[in-house]
């Protein structure tokens, strides 16, 4: 597997009423192209922090990020955004899709920025969505018509639709109920069988168990690191002990 | 307590739209209150002028030397006047006289004796010299106000007057108050020496000005007819009745003009900074919606919460109400010296502060009622409602513009779909820009308009402005003069036409100025507003305000009355003009003979080609056809040799016999030794030359070059007003869409992206509501003008492209950097949020 995303000596810190917060501390890091890596670790780890870091959201203290060949972390904000049209996707806990637009809208002004507009383009997003189980009869709808589940299938599916190189997920179903999470998980399995490089922020062990590399942080360090089969592969059963066992002595 | 300090919390949490509206009603109140308390102030002025100068308040001018003592007694007899005080004035229109910088310039002058003005006025001495210097001056003249203010001269500086290229140098005693004559329209009073007076009687025309008090005006039309059925002569056209009122309505248009602007652009920010608060109110409910949920919840009223919101502007409008009552009146000096400057008069006194504050209330009162209005929104947020963010139900709202369907750049489809969901932030924002279009187009039409000063003006009079008016003598015939003339190099031009005088109209108490012509369309600034040119003799046209004030149209007709006999003409055309108190009367050369068959055209105005000295034409015109006799009384003899001294020492004699006597013809003889010298008047033609252009520039340069410059103030404050509302307006939507506006982010949007979907989000907006605005600007254009000139201005179509094409880039470009706070929001901050 090609590396896709490394950093070097990675460093964010906070300043809070004059005070420094180290919450990132000179942390490397690769990530590999189809893992679906998985990075958790306690409230106030620096899990989002590094998300946000590695996906090109925010700008580190000190350190470099190499997306592929190229060195992110001195870009502007403005060059920043550009670069996350074609390479990353995001799929946020609280969703945030567009409140006035359509679930067909919300998809393609994602797409729109990147592409041109054309019929295979359109027929691609409602295929997606279709797929994730958001039929015909709802790409006309808004998002506070949709429940929490169908809106996060569609956040999924904004964040895909332009191919990125990976997928970036905050704790994508942080907000559902169990059977919702479930849905959404199951999309996103599928969405990595299919080759795509996913990064995600959990704590949930349901749903770490999706992932194919867990990463424990603490402390602003990855202190931990546990490989698992892709979801499906092996046993269900020891998926989890296993996974439960890394946790535990991780301290978690 | 409590809800004033969420206000307080509000007020900092959103510091610039706080001083965005204090700006706005700080401006408001200063323009308002400025207006408010010098209105009073300017009517004041003029009457407190007078009363200063123990000026009489009726004034009736008898010119042409058409005076009879019956005239006088028929005031005091027919309408029990008492008092009657009669001066003797020489009058002058377009007095050459060189100013402060050396450059010629035209004035209407009053000549007056100390003793005579002292019938009229007390003749107070203001800025002089001391009685001791005034003793030593040869030719001492005391000058009006308008010479020390406008004319930046100074006691013990030269006057000089013109004619003929001749100078005649006054030295000045000083200023002094008066109530009429201190502007150039009329003409302006200069006091001078009973020798200077006697010297300049044989110069210049010796008027009668009669003056008396009396609570009411002077009834002109049965007047005039009394007086001449005593004396069987006509008088209508040499006869000017005014009273104080008249004198102020002329002496104050501008004035007023100037402050019916700024009471505009009052309005203008009134109504911004009414529309700002009820969209920022409608923002701050939605922003804090769930918020306002809590509150509710823990037990606060939503009147109580309404309350926070409207604490805040009476706050703010509050404070912006004070520092623009305090503004105002820390204005007032400045304010003064306006006035004088424009006045030509002494202002003194504080600022009238009852209307300062009154308009600070009024200000206040409805920036309250509208915040009430708006706030009491926050009542459809029951808790359960607000902790939704509002939702009652879900949204079926129609999907403008889907993006399936789109074509073109994604930005532009996302800001139309935004733009087409704001509806009422459209009709606010809708309704600040025709109102800021229409004051920038009036703006903008006027400043291109008077760029060059007076030439704007001139443009207005509806009269001929030539560069030289040459009046000629008794039995010259003006064609024949008017034609060698053409035959010279430096002539683009010539007109003949008649000297300045009145017309009575039936019926009418306003007379006319006649403008008599052989082809209107040989006339460069006599546009026809609606008709066309009168060509027969039975045919006229009128001015503008006669038509409007009168009831007159085209095809209409008028009775002219004059020497004991009444003409009926056609109304032909109409024309703006606001020369002669807009009230000209347009007539071909035999209609006017019709009404005055015994007078024959006397003036020939001459238009000179690009380049050619007009001091220089004048001599040469002296050279050809012997200088104006009103130069060659006084007695200038040049030549080297006998015979050249002799003839212009009889030159001389017989222009003095011409000028004084009203002889015709003279032949002279003088034998000197064994030699004759013979010769004729008829190597004298010209009486007097003045210059039109030299005339209307000192009459309206001032005006022509303040109201170009007042216009680009305004252009510039309407410019940061439109700036400051689209500033709060695209702020406030970035805080609004923060959400959209991070996710969008996320997704790869840029800040500039961004930007320009919020700066194209106006721009549906901003294009209507700028081409609305040139539609009104052409009515309040029209009806600006109309209603204080009596003018008509040409509609400027490229100026009202420009100027709207201008203010659609300006507002564009102004949300885009005003939404350049959308550059701090991070996606980062959503995730936290």
């Amino acid at each position: 597997m090609d590396q896709i995303l490394k950093t070097e000596k990675l460093c964010k810190s906070f300043s809070n009423g004059g005070v420094q917060q180290h919450v990132i501390k000179n942390l490397d890091l690769e990530i590999m192209e189809g893992d679906f890596t998985v990075i958790m670790g306690a409230s106030g780890s620096g899990k989002s922090t590094l998300l946000y870091a590695l996906s090109g959201m925010d700008k580190p203290s000190m350190g470099k990020i190499f997306f592929g060949n190229k060195e992110i972390e001195d870009l502007t904000n403005d060059q920043l955004a550009v670069f996350r049209r074609g390479n990353c996707g995001f799929v946020f806990q609280s969703v945030y899709l567009l409140e006035n637009q359509t679930v067909l809208d919300n998809v393609l002004t994602g797409a729109l920025i990147v592409q041109k507009n054309s019929p295979e383009l359109v027929a691609k997003a409602q295929d997606l969505l279709t797929k994730v189980g958001i039929g015909k009869d709802m790409w006309n709808k808004y998002p506070n018509q949709l429940s929490g589940g169908e809106a996060q299938r569609v956040g999924i599916v904004r964040a895909v639709i332009n191919d990125p190189k990976i997928l970036f997920a905050d704790e994508p179903t942080g907000q559902l109920n169990s059977s919702a999470g479930k849905d959404v998980l199951d999309i996103m399995t599928e969405i990595h069988k299919n080759g795509q490089s996913i990064v995600m922020v959990t704590h949930d062990l349901k749903t770490a168990l999706r992932g194919t590399r867990i990463l424990f942080l603490r402390d602003g360090n990855i202190v931990g690191e546990y490989r698992m089969a892709p979801y499906g592969t092996d046993d269900m059963k020891e998926r989890r002990s296993g996974l439960q066992r890394f946790l535990d002595e991780m301290g978690w | 307590m409590k809800i004033f300090r969420l206000s307080l919390f509000n007020l900092r949490k959103n510091k610039k739209e706080a001083v965005a509206i204090i700006f706005l009603t700080f401006v408001t109140v200063f323009l308002l209150g400025t207006v408010a308390a010098n209105i009073a102030k300017i009517n004041t002025v003029f009457d407190d002028c007078f009363e200063a100068a123990g000026s009489v308040n009726n004034y009736v001018f008898f010119r042409d030397r058409k005076y009879r003592e019956e005239y006088k007694e028929i005031l005091e007899k027919d309408y029990g006047i008492e008092d009657v005080r009669k001066a003797d004035i020489l009058y002058s229109i377009g007095v050459t006289v060189r100013d402060k910088s050396g450059e010629k310039i035209g004035y209407n002058i009053m000549m007056i004796t100390e003793e005579d003005d002292r019938k009229l006025e007390s003749f107070v001495k203001e800025n002089c010299l001391r009685d001791e210097e005034i003793a030593t001056l040869k030719h001492p003249v005391w000058l009006p106000q308008y010479f020390e203010i406008t004319g930046g001269y100074n006691p013990g500086d030269t006057f000089t007057l013109l004619t003929g290229g001749r100078d005649y140098p006054f030295e000045i005693a000083g200023f002094y108050e008066t109530g009429p004559c201190n502007e150039t329209g009329m003409g302006l009073k200069i006091v001078i020496s009973e020798e200077d007076y006697a010297l300049l009687s044989s110069i210049y025309e010796e008027d009668v000005m009669l003056g008396y008090n009396a609570d009411q005006p002077l009834p002109q039309e049965e007047y005039i007819a009394k007086c001449e059925k005593r004396s069987s002569e006509n008088v209508s056209n040499s006869i000017w009745i005014f009273d104080q009122a008249d004198l102020k309505l002329q002496e104050t248009v501008f004035l007023d003009m100037f402050m019916y602007i700024s009471g505009s652009l009052s309005i203008i920010t009134l109504v911004a900074c009414v529309f700002l608060i009820r969209h920022k109110i409608k923002n701050d409910i939605e922003d804090q919606m769930q918020q306002i949920g809590v509150l509710e919840a823990i037990g606060y009223r939503s009147k109580e919460i309404s309350m926070s919101y409207i604490f805040e502007y009476v706050i703010t409008g509050g404070t912006g109400a004070i520092l623009g009552a305090v503004a105002t009146v820390l204005f007032t000096p400045v304010m003064n010296m306006f006035i004088r400057i424009m006045m030509n008069r002494n202002v003194h006194g504080t600022v009238n502060m009852i209307p300062v504050i009154v308009v600070a209330i009024i200000q206040v009162v409805v920036i309250t009622v509208f915040a009430l209005l708006r706030a009491r929104m926050v009542k459809k947020y029951p808790p359960v409602v607000a902790f939704r963010k509002g939702i009652r139900t879900h949204h079926f709202g129609k999907n403008f513009l889907p993006l399936k369907s789109m074509k073109g750049n994604i930005n532009l489809r996302l800001a139309m779909k935004t733009n087409f969901r704001n509806t009422a932030q459209n009709i606010g924002t809708g309704v600040c820009i025709v109102v800021a279009s229409v004051a920038m187009l009036f703006s903008a039409y006027t400043m291109v308009f008077f760029k060059d000063g007076y030439d704007g003006l001139i443009a207005l009079t509806g009269m001929e402005i030539s560069d030289d008016s040459i009046t000629l003598l008794d039995g010259i015939d003006a064609y024949r003069f008017s034609e060698e003339l053409s035959g010279l190099p430096e002539v683009k031009k010539t007109l003949v036409t008649y000297n300045f005088c009145f017309m009575a109209v039936k019926g009418s108490k306003y007379s006319g100025t006649a403008q008599v012509y052989d082809d209107f369309n040989e006339t460069t600034n006599i546009p026809v507003y609606k008709g066309r040119y009168p060509v027969h003799d039975n045919e006229i046209m009128i001015s503008l305000v006669r038509s409007t004030v009168e009831g007159y149209d085209v095809g209409d007709n008028i009775i002219i009355e004059g020497n004991g006999t009444q003409k009926s003409y056609v109304i032909t055309g109409i024309v703006s003009g606001m020369s002669n108190s807009r009230m000209n009367l347009y007539f071909t050369m035999e209609g006017y003979q019709r009404v005055s068959p015994m007078t024959r055209p006397n003036v020939v105005q001459i238009y000179l080609n690009d380049g050619v000295d007009q001091n220089d034409f004048e001599k040469k015109l002296a050279s050809l056809y012997g200088a104006p006799v009103s130069d060659m009384e006084e007695g200038n003899i040049e030549g080297s040799s006998l015979e050249e001294r002799i003839r212009a020492q009889a030159d001389i004699a017989v222009a003095k016999l011409i000028a004084r006597y009203g002889v015709t013809d003279v032949d002279y003889a003088i034998k000197i030794g064994d030699q004759m010298i013979t010769g004729r008047s008829g190597s004298l033609m010209i009486k007097d030359i003045s210059s039109t252009k030299d005339l209307a520039k000192s009459q309206m340069g001032g005006i022509g070059n303040a109201t170009f410059g007042f216009n680009i103030m305004a252009l510039i404050f309407i410019a940061v007003v439109v700036a400051v509302i689209l500033g709060i307006i695209a702020g406030s939507n970035v805080r609004r869409q923060r959400k959209d506006l991070g996710v969008m982010k996320s997704m790869g949007y840029s800040s500039k992206d961004l930007m320009t979907q919020i700066a194209l989000q106006i721009l549906p907006t901003t294009v209507i509501s700028v081409a609305i605005a040139a539609v009104l600007s052409v009515f309040v254009q029209k009806a600006f003008w109309f209603y204080l000139f009596g003018v008509a201005i040409p509609l400027d179509i490229p100026v009202m492209i420009v100027t709207c094409i201008s203010m659609v880039i300006f507002c564009y470009v102004v949300t885009y950097f005003a939404a350049s706070r959308v550059k701090k929001i991070s996606v980062t901050e959503l995730m936290t949020e």
